[in-house]
Parts: C-alpha cells; sequence; structure tokens
C-alpha cells in the first residue's frame, strides 16, 4: 500500500496513526472525512482537535451513512483533491509541522 | 576291530565330552522355559531358542530393512515418541513438533533481527499458502499450538517483568526428543514456515474470524481487508512514512503473544498499563520487561530506529483494531 503524503497530523487518539484525508461517496456524492490508518478514527472536517467518530469495525461504515471508507469507490485525496475541498490550509498545517520536526539537511 | 569303524560317537574321539552335551541341552531346556516368563516378568526381550538358532540370517534382515536408510529410523522414532495412533500421528507430525521447533529458535531472535524480519518478509506468501478462508479445516492444529501460547502468556503475567524468561525456559522444557536426522530438520523447516502463520496460531471461529487465547478476535475490516493483514504492517519498518510507525521484532507467534498480555493485562490493575477509553474504541499502553521491536518510520529513522518495551493496543470489546510498539 503506497503512503499518502496528504495528511493534517497525527491521530489524537492512538498518536502513532496518520489523519489522512479519504473522499468516501455515498448516494448524494463525495464525502470527505479526515481519517486515522491506524485506529480508524474520523472527522467530518480537517480540525481533528473535535471529539472522533470511528468507522464501524469490521465494514468501515461512516455511521449513519450509507458508504464505507473501503467501498471501491474511495480513496486517499490527492494534494489538488484536498485544495478543492478547501480543506489545504488544515493540509498546509501539517506539512509545516513535518518540516519543522525535520532537520534542514534531510527534507524530504 | 578298530573303534574307530563301529557305528555311533566313540566318546574317546568325540570333542566334546557326553557329560558336556548333557549339560548343554539341559541349559537349553532350562532356558527354554524360563525365556518367556523372565521376559514377562522382568520386560526383557531375551530371544528364544528358535530365533537364537536361527540369528544370523534374522540380523541380516533387520540390517537390511533398517540401517541404510536412516529416514525410516526417524519416522520409526517419531511416530513411538508423538503418539500410538496414526491420525494422531498426523497431527502430531503436522503441528506440534512445528511449533515446539519454533519456539527453540525464539531466544534466538534478539540476536538475530535481520534474519528474524527476512523471515517475516515472506508472511505473504505465508497468508497466500494459508488464507482466511481456508483455514478452519486446521483449528485442530491452532488448538493444540494456542493453548501452549496460552500456558506461556500466563507464566509471564505472573510476573509482568519478568516474561521474557519464563516464556523462554517454557519454550525450551518442550523440545522434543527427535529433533535430528536429515529427514527432521527438512519437515521441521516445512512445519516452522507453516505455523509462524497468524491463520495457524490463532483459532477460526468462521467468517474469516479469529480468536486469539487471551479471547481477542481477528476480523475483517481496516484498509487492508483485514486486521491481522493490517498487523502485518507493523512487522515490517516503512522508513517513508511520516511520523513513526513501530515494528515488531521476532515471529507471529511472539507478536501474538505480546498483544494477547498487552488484553490480558487491560482486565485488571495493572502498574504497568494504562486503559483509556476513546468513544467505542479502548487504547490500552503496556511496557514490557525488554524490547518487543523498534520505532521506525520517518521519524524512528530520524533517532536511530530506537527499540521499545511500549506496546499500544486498540481494541472494540473483545476485537482487535491495531497494534504496535511505540
Amino acid at each position: 500500500m503506497s503512503e499518502s503524503p496528504v495528511y493534517v497530523g497525527n491521530c489524537p487518539v492512538c498518536s502513532d496513526g496518520l489523519c489522512k484525508i479519504r473522499i468516501c461517496r455515498d448516494q448524494i456524492g463525495p464525502l470527505p472525512i479526515a481519517l486515522c490508518d491506524e485506529c480508524e478514527a474520523f472527522w467530518f472536517s480537517p480540525d481533528i482537535s473535535q471529539p472522533p467518530r470511528f468507522l464501524e469495525a469490521e465494514t468501515g461504515r461512516l455511521g449513519e451513512f450509507a458508504c464505507s471508507a473501503w467501498d471501491d469507490n474511495a480513496h486517499w485525496a490527492t494534494s489538488e483533491e484536498v485544495a478543492k475541498m478547501g480543506w489545504e490550509r488544515a493540509l498546509q498545517w501539517a506539512i509545516t509541522t513535518e518540516s519543522l520536526k525535520s532537520p534542514p539537511n534531510s527534507s524530504p | 576291530m578298530k573303534p574307530s569303524s563301529s557305528p555311533g560317537i566313540d566318546p574317546k574321539r568325540s570333542p566334546i565330552p557326553a557329560k558336556w552335551i548333557v549339560a548343554l541341552v539341559a541349559v537349553a531346556l532350562v532356558y527354554a522355559l524360563l525365556q518367556p516368563w523372565a521376559n514377562r516378568r522382568f520386560g526383557w526381550n531375551l530371544p528364544s531358542l528358535g530365533q537364537l538358532t536361527n540369528s544370523q540370517p534374522s540380523n541380516q534382515e533387520r540390517g537390511s530393512a533398517h540401517s541404510p536408510d536412516s529416514k525410516s529410523f526417524h519416522e520409526d522414532s517419531a511416530n513411538k515418541d508423538l503418539s500410538s495412533s496414526d491420525f494422531t500421528n498426523d497431527l502430531a507430525n503436522s503441528s506440534r513438533p512445528s511449533s515446539d521447533t519454533e519456539r527453540t529458535r525464539q531466544p534466538k531472535s534478539d540476536s538475530l533481527d535481520n534474519s528474524s524480519n527476512a523471515s517475516l518478509n515472506n508472511s505473504d506468501e505465508l497468508s497466500q499458502l494459508a488464507p482466511p478462508t481456508n483455514r478452519r479445516s486446521d483449528s485442530l492444529n491452532k488448538e493444540n499450538t494456542t493453548e501452549k501460547v496460552s500456558s506461556d502468556v500466563t507464566a509471564g503475567s505472573a510476573s509482568a517483568r519478568d516474561t521474557k524468561p519464563n516464556n523462554e525456559s517454557s519454550i525450551n522444557s518442550s523440545r522434543p526428543a527427535n529433533s535430528s536426522g536429515p529427514l527432521a530438520n527438512r519437515t521441521s523447516q516445512k512445519q516452522e514456515r507453516a505455523t509462524d502463520s497468524p491463520y495457524e496460531l490463532l483459532k477460526s471461529i468462521g467468517s474469516e474470524a479469529y480468536l486469539s487465547q487471551a479471547g481477542l478476535r481477528y476480523t475483517r475490516g481496516s484498509e487492508d481487508g483485514h486486521r491481522i493483514k493490517h498487523l502485518e504492517r507493523h512487522r515490517s519498518d516503512v522508513p517513508d512514512r511520516p511520523g513513526r510507525h513501530g515494528v515488531f521484532k521476532g515471529d507471529w507467534q511472539q507478536t501474538l503473544k505480546w498483544i494477547d498480555e498487552a488484553y490480558s493485562r487491560s482486565k485488571k490493575p495493572d502498574r504497568f498499563t494504562k486503559v483509556r477509553q476513546e468513544d467505542s474504541r479502548t487504547v490500552i499502553e503496556t511496557e514490557f520487561s525488554s524490547s518487543i521491536g523498534y520505532i521506525g518510520g520517518r521519524d524512528g529513522s530520524r533517532a536511530g530506529n530506537p527499540s521499545t518495551r511500549r506496546l499500544r493496543l486498540v481494541v472494540e470489546g473483545d476485537r482487535f483494531i491495531t497494534a504496535f510498539p511505540f
């Protein structure tokens, strides 16, 4: 599985998980969420300081929504998609935080 | 007339005196009478007179049947050691010896991290050999193995700080007697590969769900399709992953044992364990007496991939969600 660079921070629940942007899709249309790739905590906005919800453990279903994060038509967002959603500020914050943690000469 | 011309035995010219012949016959009679009784009474295996008189051909037969081919000798001894019935022999040959062999390999894992990681990279191959849907027929083997895992974990939980030494001693004590010979080596290598599959170590409970000895369920779920597949991601480093990525050392059996231990500790007060409830998820953090893995990912790489004794386990009720060293 390729690692998506588009994430908004480390998961406040399990710490080591990355809260990446996942675009799910129900009958109405795209449904973007910030989703921890470890404990599956998710948020309907990039503000992961809010209390999380969790995917249904076996199906990956998003609570009352008629879609799963693991449906075939769901995918990890690209930076362009994140920009289109208007979530780029959160993404920018994550990138900045990551670069601050990196030594000057080892930035990816 | 010379005595030599008369028929019969001439006592003067016979090489054995008649009284010795009588004595030998008497001894033979006494032996023939006492041999069955002595075998029954003392458990000896004295040959009968008939066997003694035909001893030369009999030995040759035995030699031709066994000595040139050590395989049959090992097979015979293995069968004797393991069990009496053919069915049980099949079970034992396919599961128990291999799990024991695997255990005896474990203590080396600290010093052989590289080699164990190399074998862990084959876990994809293992899971292809053992897909979740085809594992129900193997449940007997799994039960045998997981019983042993449980006893190890129980021994470990008696003293949380002494988990590893206890496990190692119990591992060594269960080594089978017949673990030598070319056939035994070949067989144990095959069985090691088969037994370190998590699908073999856990008990299948249907619907692609697996139960650990501590009662933790590994079910479908996660982006990888199954929790076991997700856990597999924490058995090798992802150096490009932003942040930290905990990596277990050792084999699957050890990983599952640590996770079971963490889950068991969360059920009762434990000074080395923190339990936090986050909505439907429970986050369990515990610390072991020795290293369980290292910190990988970009952050781990920057820090020189430090080893760690701490494990974080996320569950939902009795359902495993994720676990990793942190």
